[in-house]
């Protein structure tokens, strides 16, 4: 099994580099999304170095306190990169702007605080509680905090798309793409780790850790992949609706709808006042 | 004892939510600024859905009973066919308003005028048709048993709220 666990690493890693580039190809500073996202994966690719970094330089070192430190670190830049698609997503609706920040700076730290009211129970289902290893037990707890961090990106993620989806409005293909592929990816990571969790309660092993890692990696792998193929500069400009579907064929015929509905809105409010 | 406790109160929610998933899909059915057409916007009236109101009133029933040779065989016909054009408008209700709402959505995001607070009060009408319409369902089904549908008025009135906001959006 670990050659393919290590094949997968590696496979992220290079496409993480890929992706950088390309991100940074695009050369938009309108949306510091994109920045965040580099940022994000920069140092996704940083952490999956450390081990070899640590084991070289200071072996001394309890790895896993390292990996603890660079978690906690990690959320943070999980928590930035969804925050800032939210809000670069959110800016194409200039005519519900105040009403739509208000929604997202609500709805987001009650995210984190409903995936956070998870985190108890899950902890005491893995039985990490019994053991007698303090960083065991910090170390469970982070992967249990990872995974309601995943679940509250999830959550702002789902609820920004649904609001956006309630409009009959377009938004940059990019950012369409971006959304959907962190909805999968964070997605993945929340049902994969619940469902380990869950599947085998109180048994807490290397083996397991292991392939949570391995599959949470290969669902980056296709993510990635996604996003190198999809992202580019032409889907800065090209917009794409989400839910209502309009053919493109259609586009004409719906601004001249839309010209003919001002005015029969018109006609009628003048039938009405008579 | 205790599993009873925690099953009727879970069946009567699961039956409740089987009653009202029809009116709840129609609800929730997404909507299409393509079907918003020009003729229907220009023809549109909320005045059109008030024989509503009298669909189900006891007045012609009570006719009925006066006439001779009544048989309640035949009022019971009158009240199901009654009851399944009533629903026919109702549906009708709801998608009409569901048209002026999506067309409503789509100015609002087209201004450049900042209009959250329009926006809330669309999210507030949202609210108060969806909840006046499960009312209405509701009491259509007592209607079987001769009751009157109530709250219909309510809903006819949210559908002219809405037809008015979407006038005042189009004057701005």
């Amino acid at each position: 099994m670990t050659w393919w666990i290590t094949a997968t690493q590696y496979a992220t890693e290079a496409l993480a580099l890929v992706l950088i580039v390309r991100l940074l190809l695009l050369r938009d500073k309108r949306e510091a999304v994109y920045a965040v996202f580099a940022v994000f994966l920069a140092f996704q690719l940083v952490t999956s170095f450390e081990y070899f970094f640590f084991a070289r330089w200071f072996s001394n070192l309890d790895y896993r306190q390292v990996w603890l430190a660079s978690t906690v670190v990690g959320w943070f830049f999980s928590l930035a990169l969804v925050y800032s698609l939210a809000k670069a997503v959110l800016a194409g609706l200039p005519g519900v702007l105040r009403f739509s920040r208000i929604l997202l700076n609500v709805w987001f730290p009650s995210s984190i605080v409903l995936a956070l009211l998870t985190v108890k129970s899950e902890y005491w289902v893995t039985g990490a509680a019994l053991n007698a290893d303090a960083t065991f037990r910090l170390l469970i707890v982070g992967h249990v905090v990872d995974r309601a961090i995943s679940t509250a990106a999830l959550l702002v993620l789902v609820a920004i798309l649904t609001f956006i989806l309630w409009f009959p409005v377009k938004m940059p293909r990019n950012l369409a793409v971006l959304s959907i592929g962190l909805v999968v990816y964070f997605g993945s990571k929340t049902g994969l780790t619940l469902f380990l969790t869950y599947s085998a309660p109180g048994v807490i092993s290397r083996s397991m850790s292991e392939l949570l890692s391995a599959s949470v990696s290969m669902i980056g792998v296709f993510c990635f992949l996604y996003w190198i193929v999809f992202i580019d500069p032409r889907g800065q400009t090209s917009e794409v609706q989400l839910g209502h579907s309009w053919r493109s064929a259609d586009q004409l015929k719906l601004i001249q709808q839309l010209e003919s509905l001002n005015l029969a809105l018109l006609r009628n409010s003048q039938r009405l006042e008579l | 004892m205790s599993f009873a406790l925690i099953l009727t109160p879970l069946l009567l929610f699961v039956a409740i939510l089987l009653f009202l998933f029809p009116a709840l899909a129609r609800l929730l059915r997404q909507c299409h600024l393509k079907d918003v057409t020009p003729e229907w916007l220009e023809n549109f009236s909320p005045a059109s859905y008030q024989p509503m109101e009298r669909l189900l009133s006891e007045e012609d029933f009570d006719f009925l009973v006066r006439q001779p040779g009544f048989e309640e065989s035949l009022e019971k016909k009158l009240r199901r066919e009654r009851i399944v054009i009533f629903r026919q408008y109702l549906n009708r209700l709801i998608s009409d308003f569901n048209r002026l709402h999506v067309y409503a959505r789509y100015l609002v995001t087209q201004s450049q005028v900042d209009q959250s607070e329009l926006l809330a009060r669309l999210v507030w009408l949202r609210v108060r048709f969806s909840s006046t319409v499960l009312r209405v369902e509701a009491s259509l089904l007592l209607a079987h048993f001769g009751f009157r549908p109530r709250w219909v008025t309510q809903a006819i009135a949210r559908l002219d709220e809405m037809n008015g906001y979407l006038h005042s959006l189009a004057a701005i």
